[in-house]
């Protein structure tokens, strides 16, 4: 494509490349008139026949007729000038001559380009005599906003002079020659070209929201501009993740990078490509290097651009990690001449939960319904006497139950009347339990996040540190989440052949929360209960068990949840570090050779104290209390010592990774070429242990674990006298023997090659090829598939550079890539050694160490497999006011690990193989368009970004395990011929006349029992779990230094189960759900709730069968707005006035009400329950 | 200038290439990768019970045998039982014909290949075979450290791989009969070089004998047995003979037999003395798993006993002795004596004591003793009835109540066989090997019978030639391996 540039706002990168390469040129002017003569000799004829047009028009007609670029200085034309030239079958100089003559203008060919200059340097002596008239250049560069642009490259065009813009935006530049150009540019910016002179006074630079050519894709390898890759790639600059606040990272990418869905706390990248839950997430890159660490622990203040690459071409470099896509980090680095201090604060206060939202009883009509079934129980003719005794038999032996069923039981018992009764009942009504545990112990979750960063830039050191603090009060009492994040990196030009960086981040992490299971919660306790009084003071509930009252070795069991939140807490801290150093060491022109080394460190301590009068210490106090002799001589012990509990936990990982690479680039003529070929190590190390002290006193430094005889705990599996017949093993497993052992240690180790190479041709033609093998430790037993290649090819054109398209003004970018590659993907855990697993208890009758073989060696276990083809087209149109591309995909993944059936004289009944096949499909479109661009800072500027992201994925072919319709519903199931998370049902069929409920058969007649293996046809599908649809729109809006940024999402095509009714037939002892009140009782058949009570069904549900009802699957989609982000910038006069250069302030808030939700059961379909809570945050940032 | 790169590239590339290879070869921490003799002996020390307090089909639960020595379905098969707490009315007048309705009315019309889904005994057995016995097998030769001990843990796990195979071949084939065994169908035998991607092959019942002789043989040859064995859920020589006697007594290669049982009973040669219990003596009826006592190797559903099990009608009328001392003295039997809460079966007894562990999937001195008898019964050159009654009335003096116990007396081998069969089937009762013995003997004409119940007045018979005598294959197997075509 052909265009005028000028110097106005608006050029692009590629005029940089033009003009490096025609100064070069220029020098040599005999080349340069040999140019002449060979552009005059092909060029087309012109012809033009209005006299006294203006100029401009002229030189347009020129373009246009011969197809020629054109440049000149904006300044050098004046809009009006107009010229009296008629031209008829001119060759190229003749109409350049023509034109330009007696206008003190000069005009150069080359190539293809035309260059109108003021008529000064005609000779090499004056070129040569201008290089002593050399000047120095000074100027400030701001933003559309006023504020300082620091780090902007101002350079002398075609030299190797060049400068960075200082902290507050100024530079002065040396050395240039007084007619030369000068270049700014900055990441993210439109490169803006402005003659040379002594001061440039004050330079805007404008964002390039949609400048695709401007874009440098660092894909953590290397940096590759836009225009050239081949690849799908998506990336967000600093400038657009300031737009709003996150405090991590990744929720900042919704709604900017089609393909990506973090939904329901899972990132994806263009659909689900594996069965194994553990191997679907994204590689994480930060700074070039695989990182173990979590995206989470990324210092939102600190990111300079993210890249997220999707098709193979982008990512297989990445080798057998790369199939989920890969998110690259680059963090922020110094800029410009100076120090500069960046400040950020930002507040996120958020609602309390609403229990009111979660779809329970209220306490009044829990009251009445636990008030009918109890009064029926204990008082009906028919087995009111035996429910008595019953009850009085489950006291004995210590299960709970409700209050109201005690106030009937005693009613019953006519120990109190049926005035006490009411009484009592009517008290009940006025309670509110969640409520008075909502406002005395949650509390608004308050995110503080703190940011300074102080960024020093010399000739030869540049440096940044980063300090990040963060606070969360996680919404509860007695609880918090604070977190210190400091980075300190560097980078020394030790000379024009060898850099070298380095990098240091550590994380300290604290916090602090309760360790009860119990405590943490406000619904596990029936709702018309009080946690405090009349006058505040703490109340105590619990169940009733008579041991305690008449025994006084036992504990008291009652509760109270502010109580056990002081009393039980758990404390982790948590250590990261990360050490990198890299250099680069320019071996020969364009060949650089760069080794890089990283260094993880993550330990993650937790300290878990339950005090002696804890509610858990309590029970176990009591559950492993003993009792010998004969009544009433009792001899009382107990196995576990009097007082507290102390269960501790660490675990560290190490990790490191080395890369050697080597960089080719060169430039012959319209050839680039660029190519890197290197080899990367990596470990990773995690170990651990659990222990535990008993009898622990955290005041007095106390413990008595050594006088524990864990045996007899651990044998101690029925309790026969404070709960007779209670089992303890899971009581046991959970607070004593699981808390005490070995994280088993895992070492991973991979290793790879690769290569990739870039060509370029004209700057229109790109071809692209990438190569990489890798070794992993787990697989590659047989030789055939140690080391499997992983390679992808891709193509680019960018069209919009043709001839033939010259005429068409509005387009300003086209391009169209095609890429195909194979990329890898790791699940954890399998090996295709035999290995027998040795962390087993041991044989519980010979009390001898066992290991088991648990999986066959199977030496054919290779890597799943993803073969990626991506078509997509980038474009621009009208003056880059309309910017979109558009992306096609078929990602087939074969070798997916998926279990096998096998004959079991094999040895098992099934095996891990690489059989299963996912086929992902797909398309994604960016479209953005600015409705109003404003002309300097205060004008109003609005634009609209539409993301839309369809994903279709379905199991092509897996070796179908469930043959149950138990199996098939499950959670994970696979299909053949369905979305890897499908949700499968069995058919509801109903409550039948007497109140049992049933599901179709195989054969369309009802069964109120479990069906089995010969009623699989019965289930059916009932949707995907993964949205196939996301929309997400933001529209901006600018003016006068406001800002507001709303960000609108759609998820669509998803299905979830939801509000299935649980059989209930006794009353809980906690809060139950509302649509009890529509259960089935003989005058209310028409529901799909079982009975409740002396409703409840007649014969025992099949497990499972309800919660996996068809009947209960609600579709997810929804439209919120996520985010609703105003800002203001203060002018920069005001600014400067406060002594800053620039001050910038933030509201924004966060999930408020869904605007459209497609489900009819009051759900929130991302939580499954209540609404996503509300938040509002408050952020100020400032520059020193 | 590309040469150059070239070459720098070509040699970086070289220079690395092995390295990778030997960087990614790793040992895992947490995994044992059999290449110690220590680490075969935890693969040895497999729990061939049920351990209640793991999940079954966990890690920790794959350590045990799970319900792979719960012989239910052969005992209902053969009257010994009636089906696990289950109403025998309700297994038979069921719409839905089971196999347990199967086993019970010796239904020979039902399909009993399309009900069985999964079947314990087959997946746990073959799993054993390939994850304990083979893979010791595989790696003993390869594994550091002493080869003395080396050579016991491989020559166990021969014996190991020996006594599964017998036992699958028993359950999944015909008895072996020497006209027919060298066409008759039999089952895979399983060895250290098995293909997992390779569909097993059936043997023939003959190969399958040779091959589990070859094992015993192979394990003997080793000469690193102990003569006592580790603990009971280990092999030693002891256990090795009696497999040796037991599988050779199934091939009628009696004088064989016979020195295989004397050698193992030179070993051990106990017979548990039950007038030693309470009520008729002052020992409480207790019997670990543990105990050494008569047991050559332990095996069994439970290490508690064959709880709530049902002992049919026929057996507590027809082969008890009146002065039997667990029937009469002791009896562990649910409180409700009718069994009608469990098995809808007035009278029936149901095992209810969990302290006495009932070896059902080992082997015991008393196999030895009562294969000896056999073949000493058995006509040909070591006939000696007097000694086949002498072993019967030894272990008979020790079961029955003195006050009523008088030794009995043959004369004819069929006398002889008569009285061994009525005992054993009593001191075999809960185990696997009622099953295997009636089957054995139903092919040969002499010892032929037909197995008669009656339940609520009608009359089901289990005849000799019955196809149910073979178990299906399950379809967890047949469905995924084209060369497992049923034996029946």
């Amino acid at each position: 494509m052909y265009k005028i540039y000028t110097t106005k706002p608006g050029i692009r990168f590629r005029l940089s490349h033009k003009i490096l390469l025609i100064m070069r040129l220029t020098t040599v002017i005999l080349l340069a008139s040999l140019m002449q003569v060979s552009a005059a000799t092909f060029g087309q004829r012109i012809n033009f026949d209005r006299p006294n047009a203006p100029l401009k028009t002229l030189l347009r007609e020129i373009r246009q007729q011969t197809g020629f670029d054109l440049y000149y200085d904006g300044k050098i034309i004046s809009e009006n000038q107009k010229v009296n030239v008629v031209l008829k079958d001119a060759t190229l100089s003749e109409a350049l001559e023509k034109t330009t003559k007696g206008l003190n203008l000069n005009y150069e060919i080359d190539g293809h380009t035309i260059i109108i200059t003021r008529l000064k340097e005609p000779t090499l002596l004056d070129k040569l005599i201008s290089r002593f008239k050399a000047i120095g250049v000074r100027g400030r560069i701001v933003n559309i906003d006023g504020g300082p642009v620091s780090g902007a490259t101002i350079k002398v065009i075609g030299t190797k002079n060049f400068t960075y813009s200082s902290a507050d935006g100024y530079f002065f530049l040396s050395d240039v020659a007084e007619n030369a150009s000068i270049e700014i540019s900055y990441v993210g910016y439109q490169s803006k070209l402005v003659p040379a002179s002594a001061d440039l006074n004050t330079i805007v630079l404008e964002i390039a929201s949609n400048n695709l050519q401007e874009i440098s894709v660092n894909t953590g390898y290397q940096s590759i501009k836009k225009a050239k890759m081949t690849g799908a790639t998506t990336t967000v600059t600093s400038q657009d993740l300031e737009k709003r606040y996150t405090p991590n990272i990744l929720d900042n990418l919704e709604g900017r990078v089609p393909g990506l869905v973090n939904y329901k706390g899972t990132t994806t990248i263009r659909g689900v490509s594996s069965f194994s839950t553990n191997a679907r997430n994204p590689l994480i890159v930060v700074d070039g290097l695989p990182i173990e660490g979590s995206l989470a622990n990324i210092n939102p203040y600190d990111v300079e651009s993210i890249t997220v690459l999707k098709d193979a071409a982008a990512a297989s470099i990445y080798g057998i990690r790369a199939s989920n896509g890969v998110i690259v980090v680059t963090t922020k680095k110094a800029k410009g001449k100076g120090t500069s201090i960046e400040f950020g604060a930002d507040v996120t206060l958020t609602d309390k939960t609403d229990y009111t939202a979660y779809n329970y009883l209220t306490p009044s009509e829990q009251v009445d319904i636990e008030s009918t079934y109890a009064r029926w129980l204990f008082t009906n003719p028919t087995s009111g006497a035996a429910n008595i005794a019953a009850t009085t038999t489950q006291i004995n032996n210590g299960i709970t139950m409700t209050p109201i069923t005690y106030q009937y039981y005693q009613f019953g018992r006519n120990l109190i009347t049926t005035d006490q009764l009411n009484a009592t009942l009517a008290g009940y009504k006025q309670n509110d339990f969640r409520q008075q545990y909502k406002d005395n112990a949650l509390l608004n979750q308050l995110l503080q996040q703190y940011n300074l960063a102080i960024r020093n830039s010399g000739e030869k050191y540049q440096s940044s540190l980063v300090l990040n603090y963060k606070r969360d009060n996680t919404g509860i009492i007695n609880a918090y989440n604070k977190q210190l994040n400091i980075f300190y990196k560097g980078t020394y030009q030790l000379s024009n052949r060898l850099s070298f960086n380095f990098g240091v981040n550590g994380i300290l992490g604290k916090i602090k929360a309760s360790n009860s299971s119990f405590a943490a919660n406000g619904t596990n306790v029936s709702p018309y209960l009080r946690l405090l009084d009349q006058n505040g003071n703490r109340m105590y509930y619990n169940a009733y068990n008579t041991q305690i009252s008449t025994t006084p070795q036992l504990q008291s069991m009652m509760f109270n949840h502010l109580d056990e939140l002081g009393l039980d807490i758990k404390q982790t801290d948590q250590y990261f570090t990360r050490y990198y150093a890299n250099m680069a060491i320019k071996i020969l022109p364009g060949l650089t050779f760069s080794p890089q080394f990283q260094y993880e460190n993550s330990v993650a301590k937790s300290r878990a104290y339950s005090e002696s009068n804890s509610y858990i210490m309590r029970y176990l106090h009591n559950v492993y209390a003993t009792r010998s002799g004969t009544s009433p001589n009792y001899n009382y012990g107990n196995l576990i010592p009097d007082g507290g509990k102390l269960a501790t936990s660490e675990q560290t990982t190490n990790s490191w990774t080395a890369r050697g690479q080597l960089d080719y680039n060169k430039q012959i003529g319209r050839h680039e070429i660029s190519v890197i070929a290197g080899t990367e190590f990596r470990e990773s190390l995690t170990r651990g242990t659990n222990g535990l002290l008993l009898g622990y006193n955290d005041q007095l430094q106390t413990q008595a674990t050594t006088g524990v005889n864990f045996p007899a705990v651990s044998a101690l599996t029925t309790t026969s006298f404070f709960k007779p017949t209670f089992n303890t093993v899971n009581l046991y497993n959970t607070y004593i023997g699981d808390q005490i052992g070995i994280i088993p240690e895992v070492r991973q180790r991979s290793n790879s090659l690769y290569a990739n190479a870039q060509y370029t041709y004209d700057g229109k033609y790109n071809v692209f090829g990438s190569y990489r093998k890798d070794y992993a430790d787990v697989f590659g037993l047989d030789k055939q598939y140690r080391g499997r290649p992983l390679w992808s090819v891709g193509s680019a054109w960018i069209i919009s550079k043709e001839d033939f398209l010259a005429d068409i003004k509005w387009l300003s970018f086209l391009k169209l890539r095609a890429t195909y590659g194979i990329t890898g993907n790791i699940p954890a855990g399998l090996s295709s050694r035999l290995v027998a697993n040795s962390t087993l208890p041991v044989n519980a009758v010979t009390q001898l160490p066992v290991s088991i073989v648990e999986a066959s060696g199977n030496p054919l276990l290779r890597w799943e497999k993803t073969a990626t083809a991506n078509v997509g087209l980038d474009f621009a149109l009208f003056d880059n006011r309309l910017s979109g591309a558009l992306d096609w995909y078929r990602k087939k993944s074969s070798d997916v690990f998926a279990s096998t059936r096998i004959d079991p004289s094999e040895g098992f009944t099934s095996q891990i193989i690489n059989n299963g096949n996912v086929l992902n499909n797909g398309l994604e479109l960016s479209l953005q368009y600015q409705w109003f661009k404003p002309e300097n800072a205060a004008g109003l500027f609005w634009s609209t970004t539409l993301l839309i992201s369809h994903n279709n994925n379905k199991v092509t072919y897996v070796d179908q395990v469930a043959n149950t319709p138990q199996l098939l519903t499950a959670t994970g199931s696979l299909k053949t011929g369905y979305p890897v998370n499908s949700i499968f049902s069995y058919q509801y069929a109903g409550i039948n006349s007497v109140g049992q409920p049933q599901w179709k058969k195989a054969d369309g007649s009802f069964s109120t029992v479990a069906l089995t293996s010969s009623d699989l046809n019965s289930v059916i599908y009932s949707g995907g779990l993964d949205p196939k649809n996301n929309v997400a729109i933001t529209n901006e809006f600018n003016y006068k230094g406001f800002s507001l940024n709303i960000l609108a999402v759609y998820y669509g095509g998803a299905y979830q189960r939801a509000m299935q009714p649980n059989n209930i037939s006794s009353p809980l002892y906690g809060s139950m759900p509302s649509y009890l009140l529509n259960a089935w009782t003989p005058n209310n058949t028409n529901t799909l709730v079982p009975g409740f009570g002396q409703y409840a069904p007649p014969a025992i549900l099949p497990a499972g069968q309800m919660l996996n009802s068809d009947a209960f699957v609600v579709s997810s989609d929804f439209i919120k707005i996520r985010s609703f982000a105003l800002g203001y910038r203060l002018p920069g006069s005001l600014a400067t006035k406060l002594g800053t250069k620039n001050i910038g302030l933030r509201f924004q808030v966060n999930n408020p009400k869904a605007l459209w939700i497609r489900n009819d059961v009051n759900i929130d379909p991302e939580t499954g329950t209540a609404p996503i809570l509300t938040s509002y945050v408050f952020g100020l940032n400032f520059n020193l | 200038m590309k040469k150059i790169i070239y070459g720098v590239l070509t040699i970086v590339f070289l220079f690395l290439l092995p390295a990778c290879e030997k960087f990614t070869d790793i040992t895992p921490k947490g995994k044992n990768l059999l290449q110690n003799v220590s680490d075969l002996e935890s693969i040895l020390n497999y729990n061939y019970t049920l351990n209640g307090s793991v999940q079954a089909g966990s890690a920790a639960g794959k350590t045990t045998a799970e319900d792979a020595f719960v012989f239910d379905d052969v005992n209902v098969l053969i009257d010994d039982i009636y089906p696990y707490v289950q109403n025998v009315t309700t297994v038979i007048t069921a719409p839905t014909k089971t196999l347990n309705y199967a086993f019970l009315t010796s239904d020979e019309t039902v399909d009993r290949k399309s009900l069985a889904a999964t079947d314990i005994k087959y997946s746990k057995l073959y799993f054993i075979i390939n994850n304990v016995a083979n893979a010791v097998i595989a790696s003993a030769d390869n594994a550091a450290g002493d080869r003395s001990k080396a050579n016991q843990y491989k020559a166990e796990a021969y014996v190991l791989r020996a006594y599964f195979h017998y036992m699958l071949v028993n359950f999944y084939a015909k008895a072996y009969n020497p006209a027919t065994a060298s066409s008759d169908a039999g089952i895979p035998y399983i060895k250290e070089d098995n293909v997992i991607s390779e569909p097993n092959v059936k043997s023939t019942v003959a190969e399958v004998y040779s091959n589990i002789l070859a094992d015993i043989d192979a394990a003997l040859q080793l000469n690193s047995l102990p003569k006592t064995n580790v603990n009971t859920m280990r092999a030693g020589l002891g256990f090795a003979y009696a497999v040796k006697a037991k599988v050779l007594l199934s091939m009628r290669r009696y004088e064989d037999a016979l020195a295989a049982a004397n050698q193992s009973l030179e070993i051990n040669n106990t017979i548990e003395d039950h007038r030693t219990y309470e009520p008729v003596g002052d020992v409480p009826f207790i019997k670990a798993a543990t105990a050494v006592g008569e047991n050559l190797f332990y095996a069994s559903g439970a290490v508690s006993g064959p709880s709530y099990r049902a002992i049919s009608l026929e057996i507590t009328k027809n082969y008890y002795e009146p002065g039997n001392i667990i029937n009469k003295y002791i009896q562990p039997y649910y409180e409700d004596e009718g069994g009608t809460d469990l098995n809808g079966v007035a009278g029936a007894q149901v095992w209810y004591t969990f302290d006495y562990a009932v070896n059902s999937g080992g082997l015991s001195s008393i196999d030895c003793y009562l294969t000896k008898a056999e073949c000493l019964a058995r006509s040909g050159a070591t006939q000696n009835i007097n000694g086949a009654m002498a072993i019967i009335n030894s272990i008979r003096q020790k079961r029955n109540h003195p006050t009523g116990y008088t030794p009995l007396t043959a004369n004819t081998e069929q006398q002889a066989m008569a009285y061994l069969k009525k005992l054993s089937r009593i001191e075999f009762l809960y185990t696997y090997k009622n099953y295997v013995n009636i089957k054995r003997w139903n092919t040969e004409d002499a010892y032929k019978e037909t197995i008669s119940r009656t339940i609520n007045g009608v009359s089901y018979q289990l005849k000799p030639e019955s196809p149910l005598w073979i178990f299906p294959f399950p379809q967890n197997a047949t469905n995924y391996n084209p060369n497992l075509t049923q034996n029946y």
